[in-house]
């Protein structure tokens, strides 16, 4: 849907942009499933690989997708791409318990109804994202809330605060990582419970099957 | 894998932020930004992480719709540009200031210094009052605010706006919009919207008293609304109902730069996406223009919107640089997933 205008976009211009709007479909469709996907993953995954990696892997194979235009459902696209991978892994195994292959498929991915949306725009992600500003240390705090919150500019705070815009541009980066790494993760709190009904008894059914 | 990757993944991440921190800033040359577009073509891990702290930057900016902000932190926009133009001791200015508002508004506006708040086409903002209280501003809005010692009034005159009500038993909070006074209770917290001759208040928090001019054949009417009622005014006459939690909620998306829709037909949805965006969106076919849809944008991203549109409803998106227009596609293939 974009048109050149004047048709002289050479081709460098032409990768970046379809770069870029790739980059924009993994930010706004998967991305945002990412606690789904960990929590996903944590039930499905042998229980020796590190879930961090894990979670790592699929998303840079699905930020590679190079057929990312005709995916129609990111949700089943995440889980297929993270079913498959565990596949992967587990027939590089020699013994593969044969009720945790069966388990792999009963387990769902999505509540049906409950999408991408909703993870975005929920109460408990404004919640966590208040604890997570109030949780910084009280200079990085005042900086991002400066930033953020009062929209000034580094230059401003630095000189409010009487900092350099460099000290300034670092207590914005570990601020904005420590809120990334919050929200990439917020399954691992409170949210969990409107997600795990079904799951949970999948794993709990796995458990019992193995004793 | 390499030995240690969680150390090399935090090196990435840094890298990422820093560039995230950055580009925000804005100002970045066209060098930085093509050196930028090298490293992230260098390796896809270097997209993720750069995208996540992307994801992690927009999203809190819906920390500014829960800040407490002080008073006097946000200082009225609009005054300080006229102070400054003017050239002349801030003092002078502000009674002159002053009396300008009185010749102009009449008597309503009689006393006190009004202040006069705007925000542009795609543009939201905070507002401390001097009383304490906050508004949220949402695009295209004016609002003009009197505070005095006895009394505070409001005027919405064109767009959309929260109020959150600093409670003040001395002095009620009244905001008018149209023919319409919608006066705030303790701690009350009211949406107001402006738009095509009709007024709709939406009641967050506490309770509100509206009263105006749309009772039955135009006669004077007053109604009480409580937390979760939505009441409509205008030309059509007075309604309210309950709304469900959901239905706010949607409604309030926009403090946090967000359109959801659910259910809303296509020309509304254009309608609702062309509230925020200097290039619009014409649906060019009616054939579409009574398709239902659903699903969460940012209010900026037009071409997001488009290209869902293709994906998931059959409608072709075509982009003039201008406008964009919508008509119905070619039978589409089926999607892979």
């Amino acid at each position: 849907m974009v048109t050149d205008e004047d048709g002289r976009d050479d081709c460098v211009s032409e990768t970046v942009r379809e770069n870029q709007e790739r980059r924009a479909w993994f930010r706004r469709e998967i991305l945002p499933l990412e606690p789904r996907l960990r929590a996903y993953l944590r039930r499905i995954a042998p229980r020796d690989v590190d879930v961090d990696d894990l979670t790592h892997d699929i998303l840079v194979r699905l930020i590679s997708t190079p057929g990312w235009r005709q995916v129609g459902s990111p949700a089943a696209f995440v889980r297929t791409t993270a079913r498959n991978l565990v596949y992967d892994l587990l027939r590089r195994r020699r013994v593969v318990p044969i009720d945790f292959v069966a388990d792999l498929e009963s387990v769902e991915f999505l509540d049906p109804g409950a999408d991408a949306e909703t993870a975005l725009i929920g109460r408990d992600e404004l919640r966590l994202l208040s604890s997570l500003v109030e949780g910084l240390p009280p200079q990085c705090r005042r900086v991002f809330t400066l930033r953020k919150i009062d929209g000034l500019s580094p230059r401003e705070i630095a000189e409010r605060l009487g900092l350099s815009v460099s000290t300034v541009e670092k207590h914005l980066v570990k601020a904005l990582r420590i809120c990334s790494e919050g929200l990439a993760r917020r399954t691992d709190g409170h949210t969990a419970a409107t997600h795990d009904t079904r799951p949970q008894s999948a794993a709990r059914r796995r458990g019992q099957d193995r004793r | 894998m390499t030995p240690d990757p969680k150390a090399q993944r935090d090196a990435v991440d840094k890298t990422a932020a820093e560039w995230v921190v950055r580009l925000a800033t804005g100002g970045c040359s066209e060098a930085q930004k093509a050196s930028l577009e090298a490293w992230l073509a260098a390796d896809p891990a270097h997209e993720v992480a750069f995208e996540r702290a992307n994801l992690a930057w927009e999203r809190t900016e819906r920390l500014r719709a829960l800040a407490a902000v002080e008073p006097g932190r946000a200082a009225p926009e609009a005054e300080r540009r006229r102070q400054r133009s003017w050239k002349i001791p801030a003092r002078i200015a502000a009674a002159v200031a002053a009396s300008a508002a009185v010749a102009g508004g009449g008597l309503l506006w009689a006393w006190g210094p009004t202040k006069a708040y705007a925000t542009a086409v795609g543009e939201r903002r905070v507002v401390v009052l001097d009383d304490g209280s906050r508004v949220e501003m949402n695009t295209d809005t004016r609002l003009e605010v009197r505070i005095s010692p006895t009394g505070r009034r409001a005027r919405l005159v064109r767009g959309e706006a929260l109020f959150e009500v600093r409670s003040d038993p001395r002095r009620s909070f009244i905001v008018r919009a149209q023919d319409e006074e919608v006066k705030g209770g303790a701690k009350a917290a009211f949406n107001l919207r402006l738009a095509q001759q009709t007024v709709k208040v939406l009641v967050v928090d506490g309770q509100v008293e509206v009263r105006g001019r749309s009772g039955p054949e135009g006669r004077p009417f007053e109604s009480r609304l409580t937390a979760g009622a939505l009441g409509t005014f205008g030309a059509a006459g007075a309604a309210a109902r309950n709304t469900s939690s959901g239905e706010a909620e949607r409604a309030l998306a926009w403090r946090y730069g967000a359109i959801i829709l659910s259910g809303e037909s296509l020309s509304e949805a254009a309608a609702e996406f062309n509230r925020y965006n200097v290039k619009p969106i014409v649906v060019a076919d009616p054939s579409i223009a009574g398709l239902r849809l659903g699903g969460y944008f940012k209010q900026a991203d037009v071409e997001g919107f488009a290209r869902a549109l293709q994906t998931g409803f059959g409608v072709k998106a075509v982009d003039t640089g201008k406008a964009i227009y919508l008509s119905r596609a070619a039978p589409a293939r089926r999607a892979a997933f």
